[in-house]
């Protein structure tokens, strides 16, 4: 199983919506995809049609005797199964801050269902705190939307700067996120990050309004409009990925 | 705000793309299966809706097995599935797709679509899905192993929300169902009653127990398996595929010429099971078994002197020498082309470019050797011989003539013959030094493949621990001599490819490039030569004595 983290410190970059369409075609490439919402806001949750609701809430899970395997549901999305978040997850750094070895939970948490699935993503709020490094700790790669904005484009910098002094840190893998190639000034960071970040994924993904209306439908653009340019970014996106870690 | 219609619709239809029976496959822990002794698939499914359940239109799918000839993704525990579905009715616009399912131990199935059924495991595009079939498959094809029409409607529980939290799919019965053994096929007779399938929900143990519970008071009797299962059992087809393995039931004391005669066999069994593949060149693991089956014939006529009548041992090593030799080509090309990204991988990117022509040659050399290679197999002496040596295993004696140990105890012939065969190969690895020249070498492989062929030939006369264990100890010499015979045999061919090539104008910058890797091929050869007094050490050691010891102790146990 490879454990993926659709991760940024900004917020509004298309975390959640990368996470939720990346696990779609993941599925249609003929992944087992399990979907772990840890944004306590649950928006995965919610366009996975999954209840927002976490028995136990998140101290009992990350305690010593947690499991996740009781928190996985089959989503109406065939494949894709998901452990939904509920709004207990905003303490997700105080109750990890209570145990020992807390980058590790995360990891030892998944570590029992790696035989069931081929890929568990990670979706995760926007912020660097401790919960995040339980993500750097547990994830192969962090796929990290970058909106071609200077601000965003920080970020990604902050990120690396911040992975430095790891010693086995995640592969990450940023790509352009919610781009309008109308925009000058859009076109020229893309550019610039292509020639900065050579890790960079090739694929971008556009600010299309069907991405917007999966909040409306509730499905992930490539079941709404498999044809549409989004669906069809997606796609190539998780073929870029899944030639990075399988190829 | 949110249209519910349109939002159920646009569910429907990518729904309909995937198809309703493959979608709740894929996201549902493995089926418990059902029948009934009266009802039909109607009268069920009229049941289930008349308790909640939301029956769907029947959908028919077209449903083939698939797995190599050896059953390999069986023993590893998967199960690789290709639908085609369309609905039931005819008249539907719905355009059939290919749908590749792969489950396993795991509780989730995997799926894949794909424009047409595939032979290879590297065919499929890199994923996940491809991870686990390609350690699994190999270099093996994927072939049907059986095929049926599977009738099904599903019927879904929902709960509240009108999420679906339970999945029940009523089959048809089946009555005709193709099975397959390699690419020659037969139809099983067989029927499949209706089976009820429940799909638990991951999550929702509550509703399928709900289902389960309806179904057994409704007068349902569960069903061992799946639709799967009960098609292969009514196909009388063995999903762990055909076994090449040299291994035969032996009684020690068994008359040698009745023990030599099951050997043959089975043996005559794996060439004649993997003829029709080698032809059709489904896979190059085909030719391997004839190849090495015919090997192994010859080999055991070489120590059945006194058992078999000379002058049958005589004919035979004959005839299946000239048999071996037909396909010597063919094989040494596949196993060049199935290593050549191991062979050029430590040259630079450029370089393996340039060696494309190479292989490309290569590949057209394969073609030429395959089409000699299949005249040969079909030609009248090819199947004259199969047929008179078939003939002669029927006969218990294996000919007019006795041979002098023909009805010594078997265990005492093989015993005498794997140790004689053991003798040789130390006294010529001894004799071996800095000087020797390559073909010492390749002797000492022949005397190597001879005593392993003995060891597993009448492996049913050995204890299994002591058999694996000698022969890792052997398999590590082999292996180092293998290598050293590989890398001549392939430069060879490199040798003839850079002839044909220089005559071709513009190729300068491939045959530099084909210098490097004949240089590589070179480097690998000497290295195998170095390492060789080292592994024949091992070889030669008090540790293999010991093992050997032990494996000649287990025959007369």
């Amino acid at each position: 199983m490879k454990i993926l983290a659709t991760y940024s410190i900004k917020g509004g970059v298309g975390k959640t919506t990368s996470a939720v369409n990346l696990a779609y075609e993941a599925e249609r490439a003929g992944a087992r995809v399990l979907v772990w919402d840890l944004d306590p806001q649950g928006a995965a949750t919610y366009f996975l049609r999954a209840k927002p609701r976490m028995k136990g809430g998140a101290d009992r899970l990350v305690s010593k005797k947690g499991h996740l395997e009781p928190h996985i549901r089959a989503t109406e999305f065939s494949g894709i199964n998901v452990i939904a978040a509920d709004f207990s997850l905003r303490n997700l750094d105080v109750v990890l801050d209570d145990i020992k070895k807390p980058v590790e939970r995360l990891a030892t948490l998944l570590e029992p269902i790696e035989d069931q699935y081929d890929v568990a993503l990670l979706d995760c709020p926007p912020s660097i705190s401790l919960a995040s490094e339980s993500v750097f700790g547990a994830a192969d790669a962090l796929l990290v939307p970058t909106i071609p904005t200077p601000l965003s484009a920080r970020t990604l910098t902050q990120l690396a700067d911040f992975l430095v002094d790891w010693s086995d840190p995640p592969l990450v893998m940023p790509y352009i996120s919610m781009v309008d190639r109308r925009r000058k000034l859009q076109r020229e960071i893309s550019a610039d990050l292509h020639s900065q970040w050579p890790n960079l994924l090739p694929t971008e993904i556009p600010n299309a309004s069907i991405i917007e209306r999966m909040s409306i439908e509730r499905a992930p653009v490539g079941a709404l409009a498999a044809g549409s340019p989004a669906a069809r970014a997606f796609r190539q996106l998780w073929a870029d990925i899944s030639s990075k870690l399988w190829g | 705000m949110s249209d519910p219609l349109l939002h159920r619709d646009r569910l429907a239809v990518a729904r309909e793309v995937r198809g309703p029976y493959c979608t709740i496959i894929g996201a549902t822990m493995i089926p418990s299966t059902f029948t009934h002794r009266v009802l039909g698939a109607h009268d069920a499914s009229c049941i289930l809706a008349e308790n909640g359940y939301q029956v769907a239109a029947p959908v028919a799918i077209e449903r083939t097995l698939l797995d190599s000839f050896d059953g390999r993704l069986f023993a590893a525990g998967l199960r690789l599935e290709a639908r085609r579905q369309g609905t039931a009715d005819s008249a539907s616009r719905t355009r059939p797709t290919v749908e590749l399912v792969l489950s396993g131990a795991s509780s989730i199935s995997a799926s894949i679509r794909v424009k047409r059924l595939l032979k290879f495991s590297q065919d499929l595009p890199i994923g996940p899905f491809r991870s686990r079939l390609a350690p699994a498959l190999e270099m093996r094809a994927l072939l049907p192993i059986v095929s049926f029409t599977d009738s099904v409607t599903v019927a879904a529980g929902l709960d509240d929300a009108d999420k679906t939290v339970v999945n029940l799919a009523v089959h048809e019965p089946i009555t005709g169902h193709t099975g397959h053994t390699g690419h020659t096929g037969h139809t099983g007779h067989g029927a499949v009653p209706m089976l009820v399938e429940v799909a638990e929900m991951i999550g929702h143990p509550k509703p399928a127990s709900r289902a389960r519970s309806l179904l057994i008071d409704l007068g349902f009797e569960i069903v061992a398996g799946d639709m799967i299962d009960s098609v292969l059992s009514a196909s009388g087809i063995d999903p762990s595929g055909h076994d090449s393995s040299p291994g035969v039931p032996l009684d020690p004391e068994m008359p040698a010429i009745t023990g030599f005669r099951a050997v043959f066999q089975n043996l005559a069994t794996t060439m004649m099971a993997n003829r029709p593949g080698t032809i059709a060149d489904l896979d190059t693991e085909f030719l391997h078994e004839l190849r090495v089956a015919v090997r192994r014939t010859r080999s055991v006529l070489g120590h059945g002197k006194g058992v078999v009548p000379d002058e049958i041992r005589q004919r035979y090593r004959e005839e299946f020498a000239w048999l071996a030799g037909l396909t010597g080509s063919t094989r040494d090309l596949d196993v060049y082309i199935l290593d050549w990204d191991q062979y050029v991988d430590l040259l630079a990117g450029d370089r393996v470019r340039q060696l494309r022509p190479v292989l490309f040659h290569l590949q057209q050399h394969r073609k030429r050797a395959f089409r000699e290679m299949v005249s040969g197999l079909q030609s009248e002496r090819a199947q004259a011989l199969v047929a008179a040596w078939n003939a002669m295993l029927r006969h218990p004696e294996m000919g007019t003539e006795t041979g002098s140990k023909a009805h010594h105890p078997l265990h005492e012939v093989v015993s005498s013959q794997i140790r004689g065969a053991n003798r040789t190969l130390i006294e010529n690895g001894r004799a071996i030094d800095h000087h020797s020249p390559p073909e010492a070498l390749h002797d000492l492989r022949k005397d190597a493949k001879k005593l392993r062929y003995a060891v597993e030939c009448f492996g049913g006369l050995l204890a299994d621990k002591d058999r694996k264990a000698f022969v890792r100890q052997l398999k590590g010499l082999q292996d180092n001599l293998g290598q050293h015979q590989d890398a001549e045999v392939h430069n060879d061919e490199l040798r003839a490819v850079a002839h044909e090539l220089s005559a071709a104008p513009g190729r300068t910058d491939t045959l530099l490039a084909l210098g490097q890797l004949s240089e590589q091929l070179e480097i690998a050869q000497r290295s195998a030569r170095a390492e060789f007094a080292d592994r024949f050490a091992i070889y030669d050691s008090k540790e293999t004595n010991d093992i050997f010891d032990r494996l000649l102790e287990s025959i007369d146990r």
